[in-house]
């Protein structure tokens, strides 16, 4: 009706707070009927984090992994980035490259973790292959698109003032490609989150990945837990900063409520 | 003095083994400080000759040149000195009214200073002030327009092209339009050609008006004399005409 205001969208909606009030509550009643080692009460969880947290592992461990995942992902978005504005602006550079980037594509990540064990020595240098070769052909592909789609109408318009091809590139191009990039940056960061984690469950000696494997043999549900939950709030944490930097990018761009 | 000169020109299109003629030696000159009007059917080859002026496509065969340069070839000699208004706005979505409207100056490495003070100037000129700061999605269909009118203003250019600018808007929005720009082609005194498919356009824009058969080639090049569109008369009669020799497709008299 037309006097009807739009709904605005709330940051915490009701719907969410019954759903997850729901799930913990069946695991907290759960947890007083099963033993610690299946399902530990969150008294047990939280007690663990303070002891993560005292002992300084808390901290350092997620900085560390985060610091992994982000190192790698910046160098796999460089790489991809490179690969995917040559074949989109130099004719037939495709045809070469992209069968091999397919090809990378196609290996499993579990594979590549296996693969840069045995090529490389030491775990950071591991780590930042795995993380480059996974994420790469990602965002090759997905900066290829973008340059394709980069409108004939606004190139044309572009090319009537004689750019150089430096201004084409700055002026057109690259504007026009970043809602793509930060769309593969948002698909990839949660990719790279589980991929680190096993790189550092199978070849580290530091990292989430590692004290999670570390709590297991202990056989401390509480702790492996507790490093699940530091891992969903680390890839959401992620995700809010790339939302971020979006929202501010991209405020050209209308609204549904505009 | 000849500004713009097309000599036989010819485009022939391949697609899939299979030729299509757009032009068909095509013979026209444009004076410096000319305003023609470009008018034919559509789809009868008129924006691939606007594409040839730009240079973003290469004549079959013929020439067509602005000051005896080809464009395409001589693509780089052509840097600021044309300037379009496209059928659609084509304004980039990112970029504010001000920073669509130094587009063209940036590329041109104009000062920034001086870029911003030409690309008020012009706003100015066509009503848009207010909304230097507004994005492209929050103006209405006529502003658009008027932005991609200031952008092609502001670099000075030395010939202006039009491919079918006021063609998508209510016929309210674009007599006034055309009247705000037919005031700036005045004023500024610019090589002016205007590509339409709208014959009464033509008549009210065009100080000579050039009809062109499918595929293009002259069909009929007209003097407008003074006060043509002060005269309904007057004005139907031409109309008719270009009409008659359009759907004749054959050539008619030179005036």
């Amino acid at each position: 009706m037309a006097g009807d205001p739009i709904p605005r969208r709330r940051t915490l909606n009701i719907e969410m707070v019954i759903s997850l009030g729901v799930l913990l509550s069946s695991w907290q009643v759960a947890s007083h009927f099963l033993p610690e080692y299946v399902l530990p009460g969150f008294q047990l969880i939280f007690e663990e984090f303070v002891k993560m947290a005292r002992e300084g592992t808390l901290f350092w461990d997620t900085l560390l992994t985060l610091y992994r995942i982000l190192r790698g992902l910046v160098a796999g978005f460089i790489v991809g980035a490179l690969f995917g504005v040559i074949m989109g602006t130099v004719r037939k550079t495709e045809h070469y490259l992209m069968p091999a980037v397919n090809f990378i594509m196609g290996i499993p990540a579990l594979s590549w973790t296996l693969i840069v064990i045995l090529w490389f020595r030491g775990t950071e240098t591991r780590i930042l292959v795995l993380m480059l070769a996974i994420s790469f052909p990602v965002f090759a592909h997905s900066v290829l698109d973008a340059v394709k789609g980069v409108s004939k109408e606004w190139m044309e318009m572009t090319l009537v003032f004689r750019p150089t091809r430096g201004q084409v590139f700055r002026m057109l191009i690259l504007p026009s490609i970043i809602p793509h990039v930060l769309t593969a940056w948002k698909v990839t960061v949660g990719f790279a989150v589980r991929v680190v984690i096993v790189a550092e469950l199978v070849g580290a000696s530091t990292g989430v990945g590692y004290r999670m494997l570390q709590q297991q043999s202990l056989l401390n549900m509480s702790g492996v837990l507790a490093w699940t939950l530091v891992l969903v709030v680390s890839g959401l944490g992620m995700q809010f900063v790339i939302s971020t930097v979006e929202s501010r990018l991209l405020r050209w761009r209308p609204t549904l409520s505009s | 003095m000849t500004k713009i000169e097309c000599r036989n020109l010819r485009k022939v299109f391949r697609i899939r083994d299979q030729s299509f003629e757009a032009i068909r030696d095509l013979n026209f000159e444009i004076a410096s400080g000319e305003l023609v009007a470009v008018v034919g059917k559509t789809g009868c080859g008129k924006s691939t000759t606007l594409n040839i002026l730009l240079g973003l496509e290469r004549p079959t065969d013929g020439r067509l040149a602005i000051d005896g340069k080809e464009p395409y070839d001589d693509f780089d000699f052509f840097r600021g000195k044309l300037s379009v208004v496209f059928q659609t706005d084509r304004l980039l979505p990112w970029r504010t009214v001000l920073q669509n409207a130094t587009y063209g100056l940036e590329i041109l490495r104009v000062p920034q200073q001086e870029r911003t003070e030409k690309a008020r100037y012009w706003l100015e000129k066509v009503g848009l002030t207010q909304f230097e700061n507004a994005y492209p999605h929050e103006l209405s269909g006529g502003m658009r327009q008027r932005v991609g009118i200031a952008r092609a203003f502001s670099i000075g250019p030395e010939v202006l092209l039009c491919d079918e600018a006021f063609g998508h808007l209510d016929e309210v929005t674009a007599r006034q339009l055309r009247a705000d720009f037919l005031k700036l082609i005045r004023e500024t005194k610019k090589t002016s050609l205007f590509i339409t498919h709208d014959i009464d356009e033509a008549l009210e824009l065009g100080q000579r008006v050039l009809v062109l058969g499918k595929p293009a080639r002259l069909l009929m090049d007209v003097q407008i004399p003074p006060g043509t569109t002060e005269n309904p008369a007057k004005q139907a009669e031409l109309k008719s005409r270009i009409i008659q020799v359009i759907e004749s497709d054959g050539p008619g008299k030179k005036e």
